[in-house]
């Protein structure tokens, strides 16, 4: 198999799918132009704003894409190529575009309420603290697991180690000469974009070299500084910053692709057993991202659902995302299987292997391997990063908000304080990522595809109150639900048998919380009157 | 260019973003006119309770006609909003900046340095190593004999705003 083959017959699929399938939700559902949307509907020129929709596609696939698509389908490559590529396909059609389509549709019909919020007007004041429970577990599997990546990329990789620390150190001088000094963003930017090419040669010439371990701890250290800091210190200009690496990634990547035409090694099936782990249903919670995401109703529809101009939109944006995003998979699904076993063994995290691809790819068209390679791996590095500090940051805010008493403005109790609800969540994650990446991403995948299948169940609640159809969301939430149980508890039998009894007590307490708000969420969904003052 | 013509046309442009108010004191002194501008910028989680990161930012701008200014003037529109500040800034974790911008409007201007001073005067304030923010103080000098401006060090870009 080839790999452009591959990455053309992805992409047509995509969009007859989107052409057809995307078309037939929207009819369904329907939406229509004649809808106004929350943003002329409660136009404020804060959150609400309507904005172009390309504005928006760009934004919301910024928020969605990050490591984890790229993560997800380099860990499942074992399997062999054809079903992560299938469930790459199938996953970002079926179920993780309607996913997405279907919150942002949901939340545009709430006034832009993120789903989160329709979950928990749905589930009550019970249902709320466990959702918040759950999702802080979840996080907390977040950043053991990226940490354990990005230690795990610096250590065997000193150059983008030093080049990550360089590109923070840039950042801040970035920020404050935008912010403060008042430079035009125009100049900065391209001065900014220079350095941070050089920083790249810098990072190839003085190397830092440290263990995996050291590497954790510095970073934990470091999330706990990001987690606290005003935004527009660091996590703003890094973010206006990285977009530049992600467009010269995406555009570099493509290309160098299109003129490579890598030649598969791995097998495009290795079985459904391989060494004790089953493709069903470990397949379906590995590659996560790639497929379909929890997070991506979470965390997107919030502001996306607010901004979008015409109902006719969320289409091209909540559906369309979803499907870049499986584009995204798909080449890090190439980036492995054009290599042997033995060097992804070699090259060992997810991001090494994908910057060996990508900048081996790049090679065709004159860039040399070391930098090509150092440039994806910063970039994918600095994705993680920002995954880090900002799941750091939100966890932060979970665990305060989840000992904070209703009717309670201001808490002075030791749970609620901001320094050691952050200390509790990184040390909490942190603790969790020495067991290794490996380990840790199953459960995240599971915690991950769990709450997607909630985020289904009140899309569906909604279609069905509204008397819509929504078997198209009750087959997929089925799926979920029942792939993401049965994978927690292979995963508890597992680490009972490895004796990791932190993670066996973790997927407990999500599959106790998961199986809680399921049966409250049936309750409701089974109510008539429920969701009746909502409905347009 | 007469006084009234100017400022209706400078803050027809600020009536968009700015809350107006006229007739405003600092302690004894009072201009004729401020315009203030507050923004917050929120990102959210879930639910708007979980606010993940906040940043505000803050400009206040002063507008005082003195028909015959001096550099003396200008000293005491320095100390006055240099005390000010220290008053209205609230420097917290949220605060990204504050900028104060004061527009003396003029038909004469001495000649006893004060364009000079101006030119040069520059105030900055960060608050813990900027985690709390900063603070500017800028001043702009408007010439109605002469339809020019005049910036204070750092003010250069928003001199456009006041051109006549």
């Amino acid at each position: 198999m080839n790999g452009l083959i591959l990455i053309i017959g992805v992409i047509i699929i995509f969009i007859i799918a989107y052409a057809t399938y995307g078309a037939w939700l929207a009819k369904k559902w329907g939406i229509s132009v004649s809808n106004p949307s929350p943003s002329h509907r409660l136009q404020d020129g804060i959150d609400y704003v309507p904005t172009k929709y390309y504005v928006v596609l760009g934004h919301h696939f910024a928020s969605i894409a990050g490591a984890g698509p790229i993560v997800g389908p380099i860990s499942a490559a074992f399997f062999g190529w054809v079903p992560v590529a299938l469930w790459i396909v199938i996953g970002s059609i079926f179920f993780g575009g309607v996913h997405d389509f279907g919150a942002l549709f949901a939340s545009m019909r709430h006034d832009g309420k993120s789903i989160g919020e329709i979950i928990n007007k749905n589930i009550g004041a019970s249902g709320q603290k466990l959702f918040i429970l759950f999702a802080w577990l979840a996080l907390i599997l977040v950043i053991a697991a990226f940490n354990n990546i990005v230690a795990s990329t610096f250590a065997s990789n000193g150059a983008v180690a030093t080049t990550s620390l360089y590109f923070i150190a840039l950042a801040i001088i970035f920020g404050l000469l935008v912010n403060k000094k008042g430079i035009s963003l125009g100049v900065a930017t391209v001065g900014g974009v220079i350095l941070l090419f050089a920083g790249i040669w810098i990072g190839n010439a003085f190397p830092i070299m440290l263990s995996t371990e050291v590497w954790m701890v510095i970073l934990l250290v470091y999330i706990l500084i990001a987690a606290v800091t005003p935004v527009w210190i660091l996590l703003q200009p890094r973010d206006y910053l990285n977009s530049y690496l992600l467009y010269a990634m995406m555009a570099g990547g493509i290309l160098g692709l299109l003129l490579y035409r890598p030649s598969f090694e791995i097998p495009a099936f290795t079985g459904f057993n391989v060494n004790g782990q089953f493709l069903f249903p470990m397949l379906f919670v590995i590659v996560a991202c790639g497929a379909i995401s929890g997070f991506h109703s979470l965390v997107a529809s919030g502001t996306t659902s607010k901004q979008i101009d015409n109902e006719k939109d969320a289409q091209k944006i909540g559906y369309g995302s979803m499907l870049i995003e499986g584009v995204l998979a798909t080449i890090a699904l190439i980036s492995v299987a054009f290599i042997t076993a033995d060097k992804a063994a070699e090259l060992g995290t997810p991001i090494n292997i994908f910057s060996n691809g990508v900048g081996t790819f790049m090679t065709t068209f004159g860039i040399n391997y070391d930098i090509g390679s150092s440039f994806v791996a910063l970039a994918i590095s600095a994705f993680a990063l920002t995954t880090l500090d900002t799941t750091a940051r939100l966890g932060r805010f979970l665990f305060q908000e989840f000992f904070t008493k209703k009717d309670e403005e201001q808490s002075t109790s030791l749970s609620t304080n901001k320094y050691f609800a952050t200390a509790v969540t990184v040390c909490a994650g942190g603790g969790l990522g020495f067991m290794g990446y490996t380990t840790v991403w199953p459960i995240f995948g599971s915690s991950n595809q769990l709450l997607a299948a909630l985020a289904l169940l009140a899309v569906a609640a909604y279609l069905k109150h509204i008397n819509k159809s929504n078997k198209m969301i009750i087959i997929p939430m089925i799926i979920m639900f029942f792939v993401t149980i049965t994978a927690l508890g292979f995963l508890i039998r597992d680490n009972i048998a490895s004796g990791n009894f932190l993670l066996v007590i973790i997927a407990i307490l999500l599959l106790i919380l998961a199986v809680i708000l399921i049966a409250q969420s049936y309750k409701v969904l089974t109510k008539k009157e429920s969701l009746s003052e909502e409905s347009n | 260019m007469k006084y009234e013509e100017y400022i209706q046309n400078i803050l027809k442009k600020f009536r968009r973003h700015f809350d107006i108010q006229e007739s405003y004191s600092i302690g004894d002194y009072q201009f004729d006119f401020t315009a203030e501008f507050h923004e917050r910028n929120e990102k959210y989680f879930a639910s708007k309770k979980i606010v993940l990161d906040a940043a505000e930012n803050n400009e206040y701008c002063f507008f005082k006609y003195i028909e015959n200014v001096n550099k003396n003037h200008f000293i005491i529109l320095t100390h006055i909003l240099e005390e000010a500040l220290a008053d209205i800034v609230e420097p917290s974790f949220e605060h990204m900046s504050t900028i104060f911008t004061c527009i003396i409007i003029s038909d004469k201007i001495a000649n006893d340095g004060i364009i000079s001073t101006l030119e040069k005067y520059r105030f900055n304030r960060s608050f813990l190593f900027n985690l709390k923010g900063w603070a500017k103080i800028r001043f702009v000098l408007a010439d109605l004999t002469l339809e020019k401006i005049y910036t204070s060090k750092g003010g250069g870009q928003i001199g456009k705003v006041y051109e006549f």
